[in-house]
């Protein structure tokens, strides 16, 4: 059986390459297996290729990943045959990137419409949450399958980079780790006001890492402009970081904090969970789901003053305490989300898509 | 093997209870103990907002923005040009019948003015429009090119 995957864009780090790359070791055990997409980083040019290089001749299925727009490669997607399977990992509302970057806010528009023009064409459409697939299913999709992010915790099992450990064991207090890019919708500004918060007046000590690319210019400049304005020489925009260094911040981290208002899924969050690391977030889209109660989970309401009381919850450890329990509580969590087998499931519905059921077992 | 791998084969505790069911309401009331107390200064996450929008918006679009609400006011200030706003009040006896009298005696003349006047406004107006667009359009572009420039 050959299966082939596309995505927008091929990029180290990032969460929906990370997931077909996990679902791409699974496909090749089975047959012949590529990864495509429209645009490929340097990094990962030994495992996904430009989408012009997709054969021509049909495939046994294809599956796209879909989370922003991109035309052309709708166009390809139209012009094919073979049964195609949806996986859909949210386009952020445009509303979130119009004060900030134009061309991007477009693009999530259009990423929504070519959604709405490949409707006919779906055979099988998944969310990798409930959110998303309540989503889809509002666009008009039917018999929408949940099947949850494969999220690669190998990347994690990996020697610490020494320089992010020692800079991280010389803080004189709590360090709160971001994961995730500097963007409008991740609102690292509210993560900077609710630090603020914390070290003037809580825990004078405590440090913040934010891990993760700066793609959206004008925004990461003026997250940064607030940092400087507000003085916190302890927060660290540590950029796109290596697996090394993720692994050590995980390590050295005191808790995962996120204040973003826009997720499909949050890799980061089961990450964290799985190292036992306390997760503070807010009730935004994915994120109930899928920390179910094993993290804090504040309202939208409420300010960065709670966020702030509740980071200094989650950073202090002892019998009894919120923070133990809330390791103990996203370690189960973690280990449901590993049992749900997200390839697994995945495969069975591949295996509907192309008509194949168990003989498609036989057959490879 | 290390990381990850190491800490999933840990065993996992059970906790006593499920941490998160009051805690949120616990962590609103600690916030509220804090700004009773005076620990926390008065609209403190208010001026915060603040900061952040400032930053947001500074520069050549704070500037823009200024320009729009100036051009709308001298919009509105042509909208509103009217003879029934030029008052006749006097503080003499009579004198406010003298004004009315005056009034109607060069109404025509004054109507004349006025519609001349008006429609220099609404040229002025739609001068403005076409100023602020084309200033919107510098300021994106200006904006274009300086997410091109590298960010240090």
């Amino acid at each position: 059986m050959t299966v082939h995957q596309i995505v927008v864009a091929a990029a180290p780090h990032d969460a929906v390459t990370n997931h077909a790359l996990v679902l791409r070791d699974a496909l090749r055990r089975r047959g012949p297996s590529e990864l495509f997409a429209r645009f490929v980083h340097d990094d990962l040019a030994g495992d996904a290729r430009p989408l012009a290089a997709l054969p021509t001749d049909p495939v046994d299925a294809l599956v796209v990943h879909a989370s922003i727009g991109e035309m052309t490669l709708t166009e390809v997607l139209l012009n094919r045959s073979e049964p195609l399977v949806l996986v859909y990992h949210n386009i952020t509302p445009p509303e979130f990137f119009d004060p900030w970057d134009a061309r991007v806010a477009g693009e999530l528009r259009q990423g929504r419409e070519e959604l709405a023009v490949l409707r006919d064409r779906v055979a099988v459409a998944l969310g990798v949450s409930e959110f998303n697939a309540a989503e889809l299913r509002g666009l008009g999709f039917a018999d929408v399958g949940v099947v949850p992010l494969a999220v690669p915790l190998g990347r994690l099992d990996v020697e610490p980079d020494p320089g992010a450990a020692d800079r991280l064991a010389a803080a004189g207090g709590p360090v709160f780790l971001s994961v995730g890019q500097v963007l409008p919708h991740k609102r690292p500004d509210f993560l900077l006001r609710a630090f603020h918060i914390l070290r003037t007046y809580l825990a004078p000590g405590s440090g913040l890492v934010l891990a993760g690319a700066e793609r959206s210019p004008r925004y990461a400049r003026a997250v940064h402009q607030l940092a400087a304005e507000l003085a916190l020489p302890d927060v660290w925009f540590a950029g796109d970081v290596s697996d090394s260094v993720l692994a050590a911040l995980y390590r050295g981290a005191t808790a995962l904090v996120t204040a973003s208002e826009h997720e499909g899924f949050c890799a980061p969050v089961v990450e964290a969970m799985t190292v036992g690391l306390p997760v503070v977030a807010r009730r935004f889209a994915a994120l109930p789901e899928t920390l179910d109660g094993a993290g804090i989970l504040l309202e939208a309401a409420d300010g960065p003053a709670v966020f702030a009381e509740a980071m200094l919850a989650a950073s202090e450890a002892g019998p009894g305490s919120v923070r133990d329990a809330l390791v103990a509580a996203g370690q189960r969590r973690a280990m449901e989300l590993a049992a749900a087998d997200p390839v697994g499931s995945f495969l069975d519905a591949l295996d509907g898509a192309i008509g194949a059921g168990a003989g498609a077992g036989a057959a490879s | 093997m290390g990381g990850a791998e190491a800490l999933r084969s840990q065993p996992v505790p059970e906790p006593d209870v499920t941490p998160v069911d009051d805690l949120v309401a616990q962590l609103r009331a600690r916030v509220d103990e804090r700004r009773a107390a005076g620990e926390y200064p008065e609209g403190l996450e208010e001026n915060l907002d603040l900061h952040f929008h400032h930053i947001a918006t500074r520069g050549v679009r704070d500037r823009l923005e200024r320009l729009r609400e100036a051009l709308e006011a001298a919009d509105a200030a042509g909208r509103a040009l009217s003879a029934a706003r030029i008052d006749t009040v006097s503080g003499k006896a009579g004198g406010a019948v003298v004004h009315r009298a005056v009034a109607r005696l060069v109404g025509r003349q004054v109507e004349g003015a006025l519609t001349q006047v008006r429609e220099y406004a609404d040229a002025l107006a739609e001068a403005h429009r076409a100023l602020l667009l084309a200033y919107a359009d510098l300021v994106s572009q200006v904006d274009d090119l300086r997410d091109r420039l590298p960010s240090e």
